[in-house]
């Protein structure tokens, strides 16, 4: 009775799920027995030995200690690994049906789960409109992901993770699976917070000033597919570039070779002009590989770069440009963009470059990618290739630096590398083995000759790539530019005026609500003015959704509930924040209003 | 010889008694030695060849208890290092419940050696009170049964590697018998006084 009850409701959110847990075969050797409170616990056999999943005498009581430390302060989700039979989890639910905190409940063995639906009433977590079930007898990483990632904010998730312990025992394999992916999740998410937090002001501030060129070029979604088994290869700064640089001149016009932003000029020293070049991080220093740049070499190559990148270099560069916007940088103001125009299409990163331009080359549909120039560590001593600005020697490393350690490199050795290099070799690993997940036949070759191995890759060195792969003349690179130049912008120009003189309205709404809190700030703080700032910060909150560049100048507001109290902090952020950004959209609407005449 | 006697009085003379003699003599007075230093290093644990062997001695110092303020002394010391032991355990089931097992094996390795110690004071209070079958409340064979019953279960659960079960034995079990350990600490200790 029980079980149909529970398996109903899941039916309501999961339609396929009840058929898993009715005909799940039983992998595991188990028997339920009574707890010495009359509740119910698991005895799995493994070998010849028992253990128990939870407590034989007081499962409940176990489950409140499981829980008793779990911090909840600021959280907005957690992930629970393992059902056990749910004790933990009704506990969890009843602390935080009414906060608003997303539960997410990973399960394998339906046969587990199917007993844990015969002894307790689990409709309302179930049913709770906050509460995800993801269950599957073998976990999928990418599917994984993708219910947890579509579901959380890609910068200001606060995710938690509560583990029944016994789980890792009954299936431990699934176990260290899902806690390395929940682990990456809430890593690229932090790293997501830093990163945006410290530069989200300079790239919304780019966003705007590019407004009009990001409306007017198409994006990236009309390119999918159009370099279909084409060679492309992929030129990064690594050390070990020199090696092999000197190749890439006979490659043109027999691949595709797709520059980051820190080679080109070393690629121009060796008359090697790139097909496309990749341009993602608004952020001053990298205009250094703009500096004193003969742009007229770069007539025939396509900038392919995020809106979020520098209005100048756009505007100035003498080839064809194309948008490429990535999935959690200034998301909202994209979206707000794109709303007013067409959707420009989307490149999963991983935050370099390099991630990048390998977005674009599958994107395009290129087979094989070739990755060169991408040593993710320091050959030879090296950080660098030789002329890239940042060319640092090991040696003046501090080593005794956590960040600083070993790795295997692609002939076996051990190699230098650094902490955020190793991320960004972790993303290409993983982003590899999703694609071939999907996609078996896409080959990827490391002819970087040297640096860390990148599983997935096979390592060749880049003249037997040439000679094996790049023997075709291709006109495809052609192709592409024709095609982005032959594109036509799809917006209209009244309509976004507008939307951003609403914009700028809103803004000022803002601004003076701000005004007020401060001015009621600076008077006594009796109960008369609590009350008030809390009218106005939930006047605030109210307008915060329509206004989408809260994510740097206003972001606190994101964070901040309509009942809470606001404090100076918050204000300061809501005033500077608005009148910064008002200042800045009235320069983007007169760039607007010119372009057209 | 100078002759200095720490902890008990002793009734006879002291005087041109050999250091054995001295041992006979604090121990007919039911004293325990706890230390012996001759000439500034510690022979407590010489065996009688050894302290032969010694050249003579010109100073000793023997510090002993009386075995009845010594016995005091360990029940003040148990009675109190019980309810922190139990706080302790407590942290252990945390641990293991919490899927902290690096800690909890950390910390559970220290508590067996505590427990180690109440075993073997457990046969030295058997020792010293045998003749006392009722202490109070406690039924001292009935509690040392359980007492070792629950060391056991723990013993087995541990081999296991049922951390579940682990930490149920410590907490339905374990504390149980600690809490009347206590309680036996304390009737012990009112006899004395």
């Amino acid at each position: 009775m029980m079980l149909e009850k529970n398996l109903a409701a899941i039916a309501k959110k999961h339609p396929n799920y009840p058929a898993l847990i009715r005909q799940s075969a039983q992998g595991l050797a188990f028997e339920v027995i009574d707890t010495k409170n009359h509740s119910k616990t698991i005895k799995i056999a493994d070998g010849e030995q028992f253990f128990l999943i939870h407590s034989k005498y007081n499962p409940e009581k176990e489950a409140e200690r499981l829980l008793k430390d779990l911090d909840l302060s600021g959280v907005n989700s957690i992930v629970v690994i393992g059902f056990g039979l749910g004790y933990h989890l009704l506990q969890l639910f009843d602390r935080i049906k009414k906060t608003g905190i997303k539960l997410f409940i990973i399960v394998t063995k339906p046969e587990l789960l199917k007993e844990s639906l015969k002894y307790n009433d689990f409709t309302d977590l179930i049913s709770a409109e906050t509460v995800y079930l993801y269950l599957q007898n073998e976990i999928n990483r990418n599917e994984l992901r993708n219910f947890i990632v579509s579901r959380v904010d890609q910068i200001y998730e606060n995710i938690r993770i509560c583990l029944l312990p016994a789980f890792k025992r009954y299936d431990s394999l699934n176990c260290k699976l899902i806690l390395t992916e929940i682990n990456y999740i809430v890593k690229m998410i932090k790293l997501n917070r830093t990163t945006i937090l410290e530069r989200c002001y300079t790239w919304e501030e780019n966003v705007l000033m590019n407004l009009s060129l990001f409306l007017k070029n198409r994006g990236i979604q009309p390119l999918k597919g159009m370099l279909r088994n084409q060679p492309v290869i992929i030129v990064s700064a690594g050390p070990s570039l020199k090696k092999n640089i000197n190749h890439l001149k006979g490659v043109k016009g027999k691949a595709v070779i797709i520059a980051v932003d820190a080679v080109i000029k070393k690629l121009l020293v060796k008359d090697i002009i790139p097909d496309f070049v990749m341009v993602l991080d608004g952020y001053k220093y990298t205009l250094r590989h703009f500096e004193g740049l003969d742009y007229s070499k770069f007539k025939d190559t396509t900038l392919v770069g995020v809106p979020q990148f520098f209005h100048k270099i756009f505007a100035e560069w003498p080839g064809p440009v194309v948008f490429a916007p990535t999935y959690g940088m200034t998301e909202k103001l994209i979206n707000w963009v794109e709303n007013l125009s067409n959707f420009k299409g989307r490149i999963r990163i991983g935050g370099s470059v390099a991630h990048f331009a390998f977005g674009f080359a599958y994107h395009l549909g290129a087979n094989p990618i070739v990755l060169t120039g991408q040593d993710l560590a320091y050959t030879d001593g090296i950080t660098h290739a030789d002329g890239v600005d940042y060319r640092v020697k090991v040696e003046n490393l501090d080593k005794d630096n956590k960040n600083y350690f070993q790795i295997e490199d692609i002939h076996g050795e051990r190699v230098w590398t650094q902490l955020k290099l190793y991320q960004y070799l972790q993303w290409f690993n993983r982003e590899i083995s999703d694609i071939k997940q999907q996609n078996r036949k896409i080959k990827f070759i490391n002819a970087t000759e040297g640096g860390a191995k990148i599983e997935g890759t096979e390592s060749l060195p880049l003249r037997d790539v040439i000679t094996k792969y790049c023997q075709k003349k291709t006109k495809a690179a052609e192709k592409i530019k024709n095609k982005v130049i032959s594109l036509s912008p799809v917006y209209d120009q009244d309509t976004v005026i507008s939307s951003v003189l609403e914009l700028i309205n809103n803004l000022n709404q803002l601004k003076a609500l701000a005004q007020n809190a401060l001015h009621l700030l600076a008077k006594n703080s009796g109960n008369d003015v609590i009350l008030e700032l809390k009218e106005i910060n939930s006047q605030i909150y109210k307008i915060k959704d329509k206004v989408m560049l809260y994510e740097s100048a206003i972001y606190l507001l994101s964070l901040a509930g309509p009942e809470n109290n606001l404090d100076l902090h918050t204000i300061y952020q809501a005033l500077s924040g608005s009148s910064h950004l008002i200042s800045i959209i009235k320069e983007c609407t007169e760039r607007l209003k010119s372009s057209v005449n | 010889m100078d002759v200095f006697i720490k902890g008990m009085e002793i009734e006879q003379s002291q005087e041109d008694c050999s250091l054995s003699e001295l041992i006979d003599k604090i121990e007919a007075q039911n004293g325990v030695i706890l230390e012996i230093v001759a000439d500034g290093r510690k022979i407590t644990n010489y065996t009688a060849e050894e302290i032969e062997q010694l050249k003579p001695i010109e100073q000793l110092t023997i510090i002993a208890r009386e075995l009845n303020t010594l016995s005091l002394e360990t029940l003040i010391e148990t009675e109190e290092f019980i309810p922190n032991f139990v706080a302790g355990i407590e942290g252990i089931i945390d641990e293991f419940t919490q899927g902290d097992y690096p800690e909890g094996f950390r910390r559970l390795g220290i508590a067996i050696e505590s427990l180690q110690w109440l075993n073997t004071l457990l046969y030295t209070l058997e020792g010293r009170f045998k003749v006392l079958e009722e202490i109070g409340a406690i039924n001292f064979i009935a509690f040392q049964d359980n007492w070792f019953k629950s060391i056991r279960e723990l013993t087995s659960a541990f081999e296991s590697q049922d951390l579940v079960l682990t930490s149920d034995i410590l907490e339905y079990e374990l504390i149980p018998s600690l809490n009347d350990y206590l309680t036996l600490i304390k009737e012990l200790k009112s006899k004395i006084n």
